[in-house]
């Protein structure tokens, strides 16, 4: 999870800076005025109340991840324990190594196809919440949460009935006639239970970038003759494109470190980075190359922000994010 | 917030813990002895502790007992991480962290003028070195679904070669290598080959010819996920201890298990002592009530397993269902020291060439 934080810092400050316009529809700036800027805080001020989070973030991320990164270059052996001495090789062992190297792979892949399918199943969600009556808007933001009301290992079990051999899904197929292998232990199982739970996370901050749309906008471009259509593919989607990168880098960032739900609904032959560092870490008690693993999951979602970042900057719609 | 990666938050804490305890710390100074703690078990076991033996143990000494619930992976992290400044003054180990754990150290050895039951346990529950004891014995062997295998016409095992029955293909599951049974099938595989502990390969190429083969295409990384795949008769065959078959069985599910004539595995647990603990003299005194007979009759009807205590009169509805007398010297004992120093060999030997099928 701590690998989410920075993401999941992003989206807390974009729901902030988007919370709902009191006293109905403001009157419309037009769209190249600069808006008023808020009165400027005084420096002190806005280090004091930084404070807290500063101090929680360096506590309970910046020094664990700095211990977990020191400790992933120890040496390990069995009859010994933790020898404290500076070595290379658990890094070596992860890069040199097809085994470990397929698995970063898979978590990769099986990250990206969680976000995605998050996407494909939030993204319209988000659109109509927008466009709900707001005594409707509760109902459907609570539907939205669910997921994330019962407990992981609960939900979890709930697939595996309904994804397991005569189960709902198997059942239902077979009713028509398609006789096909459980969807059980296969990466679509996984890919189906993460996008169920991480869900919540994209469509509240796609639906946080879509409120933040001036209605006057798109109002505008169908007054000068855009069918719906083009309305949605010109001006809404691009407008809520900063809610569905940070939306997106959140599912991903919590798939590729997620642990329960791959091993039980991949199986025990689907191993994702988690399952080697809870293999290292407990099975065999190589806490050294369990850190080093946990270093490298942290890395990718690093590596992945900073190139959305980059791509952002050059990308043709990055007035959007400004 | 509720996440499905509480399981590597988990992890990642623990090990950011284990570093912050490494510094050094004085020993906790033994200041009262009337409570002692202990890291055990979840699931059936936490229930008969909690009714039966913790509860009988605090009436007649008057010491209290805290049970930490774990697995012996967990608790054995938990006993590292501390081991400048324990916590936890009994661990229930498993017999891999058992050797571990003496190679680094960790344990103190059991008082014999305090644990007076000691010489009344069984000789191959016993440790060499008095460090710890062995809790029940189990053996490891061959679990399979009577109902799908009479209804394939297949009789009942009784060679570990009956895994490899062509009609089972398909049929047969194992737990992945964080499961103890696999690791302890890789050893007795090894034995069978011709080989020893020393050098697994093998073992490793005999479970490979039985995934080769077609038979063995599932594997479990939990005890329910196997008992589900068996009862389910999703899996008709798997390797695994004989108490959650036989629990299984008398539940009513049609699970029975077989002693395989080339040997069972011999399984245990240990109850250790961990060095320095906060209140070692209570820690010996509840390790000697363990081991009493009166609190193995309870063990061994709790865990379905053999009590250590000769002296236990087991009752007759139990005797069917654990290693008899007879069975338990025929049993294979496993190298654990060698096995221990090897593992990460043979875990990387079994991800590789038998669950990912290479």
């Amino acid at each position: 999870m701590r690998a989410a934080s920075p993401a999941a810092a992003a989206v807390a400050a974009r729901i902030g800076a988007s919370a709902p316009r009191p006293g109905g529809p403001a009157p419309a700036p037009a769209a190249a005025a600069p808006l008023p800027r808020p009165p400027r805080m005084r420096r002190p001020v806005v280090l004091l109340l930084l404070l807290p989070a500063t101090a929680l973030f360096a506590v309970f991320f910046l020094m664990p991840l700095a211990v977990l990164a020191l400790n992933s270059f120890y040496d390990y052996s069995r009859m010994a324990g933790i020898i404290e001495t500076f070595t290379p090789r658990h890094y070596q062992a992860i890069l040199g190594d097809l085994y470990y190297l397929e698995i970063l792979g898979r978590t990769l892949r099986l990250a990206l196809l969680s976000a995605l399918a998050a996407l494909a199943l939030g993204y319209p969600i988000a659109l109509y919440l927008t466009v709900a009556p707001p005594a409707q808007r509760a109902w459907i933001i609570l539907a939205v949460l669910s997921p994330l009301l019962v407990s992981v290992i609960v939900r979890t079990f709930g697939w595996l009935i309904i994804l397991g051999p005569n189960g709902l899904v198997d059942a239902a197929l077979g009713t028509v006639g398609l006789d096909v292998p459980p969807l059980l232990h296969t990466e679509t199982a996984v890919v189906i239970g993460l996008a169920n739970v991480l869900m919540p996370f994209l469509v509240l901050s796609v639906a946080t970038s879509l409120q933040a749309i001036d209605p006057a906008v798109p109002l505008a471009a169908a007054t000068l003759g855009a069918s719906p259509l083009r309305v949605f593919l010109s001006v809404t989607l691009p407008l809520s494109l900063p809610g569905v990168v940070s939306g997106l880098l959140i599912v991903f960032s919590l798939a590729s470190s997620s642990f329960v739900t791959p091993s039980l609904l991949g199986g025990a032959n689907y191993k994702v980075l988690s399952t080697m560092i809870y293999q290292q870490a407990l099975v065999l008690q190589n806490w050294p190359f369990a850190a080093a693993f946990a270093v490298t999951l942290v890395l990718i979602v690093f590596l992945v922000l900073f190139v959305q970042t980059r791509a952002i900057e050059g990308g043709k719609y990055k007035v959007v994010f400004h | 917030m509720p996440s499905p990666s509480n399981g590597s938050i988990r992890a990642a804490l623990l090990l950011a813990l284990a570093l912050a305890a490494q510094g050094p710390a004085p020993a906790a100074a033994a200041d009262h002895e009337g409570e002692v703690v202990l890291a055990g078990y979840g699931g059936t076991i936490e229930q008969f502790m909690r009714n039966d033996i913790i509860p009988a143990f605090q009436k007649k000494t008057g010491i209290k007992v805290t049970l930490v619930v774990g697995t012996a992976f967990t608790n054995y992290a938990k006993v590292v991480a501390a081991r400048n400044r324990p916590n936890i003054d009994i661990y229930w180990s498993n017999e891999l962290t058992h050797v571990a754990g003496k190679q680094q150290g960790l344990y103190e050895k059991l008082d014999p003028a305090v644990v007076t039951h000691l010489p009344d346990v069984l000789e191959v529950a016993r440790d060499p070195d008095g460090i710890g004891v062995g809790s029940y014995i189990l053996a490891t062997g061959i679990v399979y679904n009577s109902q799908a295998l009479k209804e394939a016409g297949i009789a009942a095992p009784t060679s570990w070669n009956d895994l490899w029955d062509p009609r089972l293909k398909g049929k047969v599951s194992l737990y992945s290598f964080g499961v103890a049974y696999s690791q302890d099938l890789v050893a007795l595989m090894t034995r069978l080959a011709g080989g020893s502990e020393k050098d697994a390969r093998p073992g490793i190429d005999k479970i490979k010819t039985l995934r080769q083969s077609g038979n063995l295409a599932q594997f479990a990384s939990s005890p329910a996920e196997l008992d589900n795949s068996l009862v389910q008769g999703q899996s008709w065959m798997s390797v695994n201890g004989s108490a959650r078959a036989y629990m299984l069985k008398e539940q009513g599910a049609p699970i029975d298990f077989a002693y395989p004539k080339e040997g069972a595995g011999y399984f245990t647990n240990y109850f250790d002592v961990v060095k320095n603990a906060p209140h070692p003299k209570a820690a010996q005194v509840f390790v000697d009530y363990l081991i009493s007979p009166e609190a193995q009759l309870l063990i061994a009807k709790g865990t379905v397993a053999a009590p250590v205590n000769r002296k236990v009169q087991v009752p007759e509805a139990l005797k069917g269902q654990i290693p008899s007398p007879e069975q338990i010297p025929s049993m294979v004992r496993i190298d654990r020291a060698e096995m221990n120093r090897q593992l990460d060999q043979w875990a990387a030997m079994w991800e590789r060439e038998i669950e990912a099928g290479r």
